[in-house]
Order: C-alpha cells, then structure tokens, then sequence
C-alpha cells in the first residue's frame, strides 16, 4: 500500500514527461505540419525521412559537418585523455588538487564557454591572435572562414571535455590490477611494452564507457556552437542537431523537425549499443 | 645520490612541471577572462592587451544599472533551479525507495530507462513539451520549465537514490518497524539521514544542471522567465556587443556553478555518466 503511494506519483510524472513526449515525436515525424500553415497537416508515413535521405539539398552537408564535429573532438579527446589520466593518476602530492583544477572548466555553464571561446578568438582583441602576433603570425578571422570555424569549434569542446574522458580512465586505472604488471615485470617488459600490451588491454572497457558518453553528448552539443557560430558561416558548422532545432523552431516545420530529432535519436542509439558491446566485450576479455 | 636516483627525481619534477602546465592551459581562458569584467572600459581593448591595471567595478555598476533584465534572470534562475532540485529531490527519493525495498527487478529496467533518456538529444522532448505546455496553458511559466528540467532530472535522482538505498541494511529498518513505524517514516528518519552523501550528489547535479540549461529554456522560458544562460545570449545577439558588461555577466553567471562544483566534483561527473562507473 505505501509503495504505491511512494511510487505512484513520481512514475506517473516520469512516464509524462519521457515516455508520452517520445511517442508524440514520433508520431509528428509522420506528418507533414507546419505551425505557419495551419490546416494543412497531411500524414505522410516515412514521407519525412524520405525526403531527408534523397531530396533535402542540405541534408548531407549536415551530416557531413556533424560527422566531422563528433569524431573530430571525440578522438582528439580520447587520446589526450589517455595521455592526460596517465599522468595525472601518479600518486604525488596536491594530485587532487590538479584534478580538481582541471575538472572545473567543465562544470561551467556551456553557454559562457561559447561567450568565453569568442573573446578568446576575436581578431580585434582576442588573446589568441595576439600570442600569434607576438610569433609575427598574421591572426585570421577564426569564426569567419568554414574551415577555421570548424576547427575553432572542436578546438573548443576538446578543451572543456577532455578532462571527463581523463576523469573515467583516471577510475579505471585505480582500480587495476597489481599482478599482470609484475609478471610483465618480472618477464622483462619493458615500461612501453607492458603500457601496450597490458595497461591498454585491462583499461579497454573503460575507455570504452568514456567514448560512448563523449559520442552521445557531442552528437547531442548544442549551446557553445549555437552561441560561437550558429552553424555559420554559411552552414559550415550546422550540426545534426542545430538543423533540426532551426527547422523545427525557426522554419516552424514541426514535421520535418521531429523527424530530424528522431533520425539524430537513432544515430545516437545505433552508435551507443555498439560501444555496449564493446564494453562489455573489454570486460570479458 | 646514485645515478638511477638522480634521473628518477629528475623525471618526477619534468612531470610534476607537465601537470602544472596542463592545468595551466585548463584553466587558462578562465583566468585570461575573469579579469576582462574588472577592466576599466578605455583599456579594455588596448592592443597589446594590458595585463596589470587598477580593477575597476564600473563594468558590474553598468550592468546593475541599465540591464533591467540582469535581475529579473538571475531571480528566475535562482527560482527555477532550487524548485528543480526540490521536487526531484523529493519524488525521485520516495520512489527510489520504494524502488529498493521492493521485491521486482525493476531498479535494473530503471537504469536502462535512465541511459536511454541521456541517449535522447532534447530535440526529442523540446517539440511535444512546447505544444503540451501550450495547450496546459502553461507555456512560459516557471511550472513549466521546472516540468520541463525534470525530464532530465527526475530519473537521475530516482536511480541513483534506489542504488544508494540498496546498499543500506534492512535489518535497522526491521528494528523500527516493530518499533511501530510506517514505511514513511522509516523512510524520512532512518534511510534519509544516512543517505546524506548520494542526497548531496543529486542536489549538486540537479543544480548544476537546470543552472546551466540552455536549449530547453530557448523555447520553454517567456518574456517574464528568461534564466541566465537566455539573457546572455541575447547579450550576444544585440547589436554591438558590449564586451565590458558581458563579461561582468558572465563571470556572476559562472561564479554559482563554480562554487558548488569546489564544494563537491564527484556529484557532477557522476551525474554526467549516470552512474555508470561508482
């Protein structure tokens, strides 16, 4: 009786607020709806997602920058991570300090960073050009070119991210084991062999678990592009998930809108049960 | 000192020095920007840009002054963010509760559930919320975006309450249970207080989370509700930034997260990666 009490109301809210909502973008990514056109719903099945693959001239310069933005930062990520959680889990004094410290950008509001990341990069007075300036590099208009926008872009979530990949390794690795290493030891390895051939293996699980979150939320980024570039210049740095929110919000194409967050859901959902299996196959190993 | 020893401390300090310098480089577009809002308006741009100046408060006094929405956000923040964590806080723990002490399995279809609503991008949620709220007529109040964080929130608080829970004994619980106690009260007296660490870490990622949300608040919040992270991107938007008052804005938006995350990290990471590693 007082567990239905207890679980009642807050299951009930649960399930209204993630359950019902799924299920409503779902069935919206089958019609044809526009909030300015209203009357003319038409519902269209897979019509969405139809003309998103063969049709929609954009679609696959998104897909492109997004593929570009995910696996640009995830992988620069992944390995200064690595790099970064081997050195910062030497046991030394005021270590966790230095953690602490390096962690903190991370906890700052996104939307700040992105502010923080257009100081930094202004070619007036931002302070990365003027280091340039001081090595007699001329400084270029680094959100006002394609490419460099990218870079600057991947540049900026590299920094704030990678101490979460570091902070997940730094985890794994002080739980590992003590005896592979000796016996690595006492076979003559030497500290780069036994580093490849037995730190990497026994940590693959959890470097897995820090790529499948750093996959999912730089497939989810949103706040420090929006504020950086919003997806410009030209559309050089619409993601995925900048597209759907300005065609759902701007062009008011609540249809074609869902339909884009349904197709970035199943990217998301396809790409995590692969890292799953490779976690949990790591950790078989 | 024998060879080996000296090139085994020489090495140490060559990476003692590295740490140091990395945490440098993290912290450095903080530190480069922090002093920006404490420059006077004449210098702010000079080039080269002037590291040492006498700090001024003129550019925090602008924003007092004449930015009649800086107010008006930081008090809807303030708002929406504590009533966030509270309702979480209270629905997720009775529930996770019931949750541990019950016989079914279902903790571990929870944390499946919880993964899958991390998995979802908020676009998923964005568009049936705008129309709901609509049609509830609640569209740009604070009930609405308190409901509309709690997408993210509730569930969180929920698991990881019932994981923490289950570690608990249910023996003390038995005791008072004789004692003539109600679950309710076991629950409030007895598994509460000695909850206090995983209490502790739902607060600080609840809060951190509905204090630093953007894309929701895009479209949930309305012209009497705008939260921080809104009004500084309107900053942005604006035509001709003022840089000096910008940065005094963002360094007091920052300033709250920041602290709570020195008061206790691990809450945060933890809520980041949804319990996947304790």
């Amino acid at each position: 009786m007082y567990f239905l009490l207890l679980i009642g109301p807050p299951f009930l809210i649960i399930f209204l607020l993630t359950v019902v909502p799924f299920f409503y973008s779902l069935f919206l990514s089958t019609w044809k709806m526009n909030f300015a056109m209203p009357g003319s719903e038409k519902f269209i099945g897979l019509g969405n997602f139809r003309y998103m693959v063969t049709q929609d001239p954009y679609f696959w310069t998104i897909m492109r920058n997004t593929a570009v933005q995910v696996f640009g930062t995830v992988s620069l990520q992944v390995v200064i991570g690595l790099f970064l959680a081997l050195l910062f889990s030497r046991a030394t004094r005021g270590i966790n300090i230095a953690r602490s410290l390096l962690m903190l950008p991370m906890m700052a509001t996104p939307v700040v960073i992105g502010v923080i990341w257009r100081f930094m990069v202004n070619p007036d007075f931002g302070i990365v050009n003027y280091i340039l300036s001081l090595l007699r590099i001329p400084g270029p208009d680094w959100l006002g070119k394609p490419g460099l926008a990218m870079a600057t872009i991947i540049a900026a979530d590299v920094w704030l991210s990678t101490p979460f990949v570091t902070i997940i390794i730094i985890a794994g690795i002080s739980s590992l084991p003590r005896e592979p290493f000796e016996a690595a030891t006492v076979d003559g390895a030497s500290a780069w062999q036994s580093f490849v051939y037995v730190t990497l293996p026994l940590l693959s699980p959890v470097i897995w678990v820090a790529v499948m979150f750093r996959l999912i939320d730089a497939f989810k980024r949103f706040d420090s592009i929006y504020i950086m570039t919003a997806g410009g210049p030209g559309n050089s740095t619409e993601t995925l998930n900048l597209y759907a929110y300005n065609n759902a919000f701007t062009n008011l194409d609540t249809g074609y809108g869902s339909a884009l967050a349904m197709f970035l859901f199943f990217i998301i959902a396809v790409i995590s049960v692969f890292t799953i299996h490779r976690v949990q196959r790591g950790g078989d190993a | 000192m024998s060879e080996q020893k000296l090139k085994a401390t020489f090495i140490n300090v060559g990476l003692g020095a590295l740490t140091v310098f990395i945490v440098f480089i993290a912290l450095a577009p903080l530190l480069w920007f922090a002093p920006i809002a404490f420059k006077p308006q004449v210098l702010a741009w000079a080039m080269p840009p002037k590291f040492i100046f006498i700090p001024t408060l003129e550019n925090f006094v602008h924003v007092f002054r004449n930015v009649k929405s800086f107010g008006a956000a930081y008090k809807n923040s303030v708002i929406v963010s504590f009533f966030t964590t509270a309702i979480s806080l209270f629905l997720g723990t009775t529930a996770g509760y019931a949750l541990a002490r019950s016989n079914f399995r279902f903790t571990k279809y929870m944390g499946i559930w919880i993964i899958l609503t991390r998995m979802a991008p908020p676009m998923i949620f964005l568009l049936p919320f705008y129309i709901g709220l609509r049609i509830l007529h609640l569209s740009g109040t604070y009930i609405g975006i308190i409901f509309t964080y709690m997408v993210i929130t509730l569930p969180f608080v929920t698991w990881m309450m019932a994981s923490y829970f289950q570690t608990i004994p249910e023996e003390i619980e038995q005791s008072a249970m004789i004692d003539g106690c109600n679950r309710i009260q076991i629950l409030f007296r007895i598994a509460v207080p000695v909850s206090l660490p995983a209490i502790v870490t739902c607060t600080i990622f609840s809060f951190i989370y509905s204090w630093n949300e953007f894309l929701f608040a895009l479209i949930v919040t309305g012209r009497g509700t705008k939260t921080v992270p809104i009004m500084i991107q309107g900053f942005m938007s604006s035509e001709g930034i003022q840089w000096g008052p910008l940065a005094a804005t963002s360094l007091m938006v920052i300033l709250p997260v920041l602290l709570v995350a020195m008061i206790n990290q691990k809450g945060f990471v933890r809520g980041l990666i949804g319990g996947a590693i304790k």
